[in-house]
């Protein structure tokens, strides 16, 4: 009773309570920030890390082509073999020319045939590039034969 | 005891040293629990991708080491199975997951040891041989699970309705020893025409059904194939094979029944 009847006394026991919760306040608010700034900053960099990691863990090859004239479809056998599933478009340059680039889904340890309509005469040389929605690209020739 | 007194209580008798400290103490505690971990994370990331760059190094390093033989070899004259004979001739373990002929492939899962040699399981291509008008030709690769083919070193191989299974580009002997399962220890000698041995094997076959040898020859010319089976009473089975410019591959099929 004889404190709270000293106006003096009292007074810096009231600010120095306030000046601790603002200063509570204020830490605890840049901790919380800071955390989550931390764990966003964490995410983003594993991320763009993970990105390249799948990039540089891509491998694949093409295994098997041959022409089926009776379809007009050039069939590319694209086997990966890398640790990571892919997604490829095929494009084909030469003679004649043609493409899939529907993003086709090659997962790992498979070989999947790509079918890419063009029309093709014996002995025309093309060029097949397949490349990884990753930029990784693999080439490989064929002269067309009879199917 | 006087000492102890002001250093505990002369901070609290002041209100900016108090929320000083408590400053202090935030300000570690945001080291301690944000910036500390986000390095020790970024670090562990970095050494994830090393480690990754190092896995995918040694993988390729593997798979430009792989070197086989692969023989695709028919069972008999007109057989309308193939079989494989593959030789490793590197020292990591070979795992075969297709076989190609022609535009098919069969999956496969044969795995050889470093060095070693193996034989896959016949592949029945009786669909493909229907087909054949006239002389068909076929072309035999392998896939390997670290992305590598090898061909054929019997390719093409040829067959026709008339003749059967011939046909190679190369000069050569091919040998095809078909056998009921059971063991087995063949001498084989090929002597070209002066009577020189241009090639020896001594060879344990053990539970297969049948087994191939290649034996590379100089040119045209008469070459004597001489197989001997010792493994109990021993029998000799022996053939001149005439090569020639027009048929430079020969295959020469021992009677299965003959062992």
């Amino acid at each position: 009773m004889k404190l709270l009847n000293d106006i003096k006394a009292i007074t810096p026991v009231v600010s120095t309570i306030i000046l601790c919760g603002v200063v509570l306040i204020i830490g605890i608010s840049v901790w919380s920030y800071t955390y989550s700034i931390t764990r966003s900053l964490e995410e983003s960099y594993y991320q763009g890390v993970k990105r390249q990691i799948d990039a540089i863990s891509e491998r694949f090859v093409v295994e098997h082509i041959y022409y089926d004239n009776s379809t007009d479809i050039l069939n590319v056998y694209v086997f990966n073999y890398g640790m990571v599933d892919i997604q490829v478009d095929v494009y084909v340059r030469g003679d004649v020319e043609g493409q899939n680039a529907t993003g086709v889904s090659v997962p790992h340890g498979q070989m999947v045939r790509i079918k890419v309509p063009l029309v093709a005469n014996m002995s025309d040389e093309l060029s097949i590039t397949v490349m990884s929605r990753r930029q990784n690209a693999v080439y490989a020739t064929y002269v067309v034969t009879s199917s | 005891m006087l000492f102890m007194q002001l250093t505990l209580l002369h901070p609290l008798k002041s209100k900016s040293a108090m929320s000083t400290v408590l400053g202090m103490l935030i300000f570690v505690g945001i080291l301690f629990t944000c910036v500390m971990p986000f390095f020790l994370y970024i670090n562990k990331v970095n050494s994830l991708y090393d480690q990754t760059v190092v896995e995918m190094k040694q993988q390729d390093q593997d798979r430009a080491l792989e070197n086989i033989a692969v023989y695709a070899y028919p069972l008999n004259q007109s057989s309308s199975q193939i079989r494989l004979y593959i030789k490793n001739q590197c020292p990591l373990t070979v795992e075969i997951v297709r076989i190609w002929i022609n535009n098919e492939y069969y999956a496969s899962n044969l795995q050889i040891s470093g060095m070693g040699e193996n034989t896959t399981s016949p592949i029945d291509i009786q669909d493909m041989l229907s087909q054949v008008e006239g002389v068909g030709s076929f072309q035999v690769k392998v896939t390997t699970s670290r992305g590598n083919t090898f061909s054929s070193l019997t390719n093409p191989l040829q067959y026709s309705n008339e003749s059967g299974w011939g046909g190679g580009p190369s000069f050569a002997v091919n040998i095809v020893i078909e056998l009921e399962l059971g063991v087995y220890y063949f001498i084989i000698n090929v002597d070209d025409s002066n009577g020189t041995t241009i090639y020896h094997d001594e060879v344990w076959v053990v539970l297969e059904s049948s087994i191939m040898r290649r034996v590379d020859v100089s040119g045209p010319g008469t070459y004597h194939v001489e197989i001997t089976q010792t493994h109990g009473p021993d029998k000799t089975w022996s053939t001149d094979v005439q090569i020639t410019l027009e048929e430079p591959t020969k295959w020469v099929y021992p009677p299965k029944d003959y062992w």
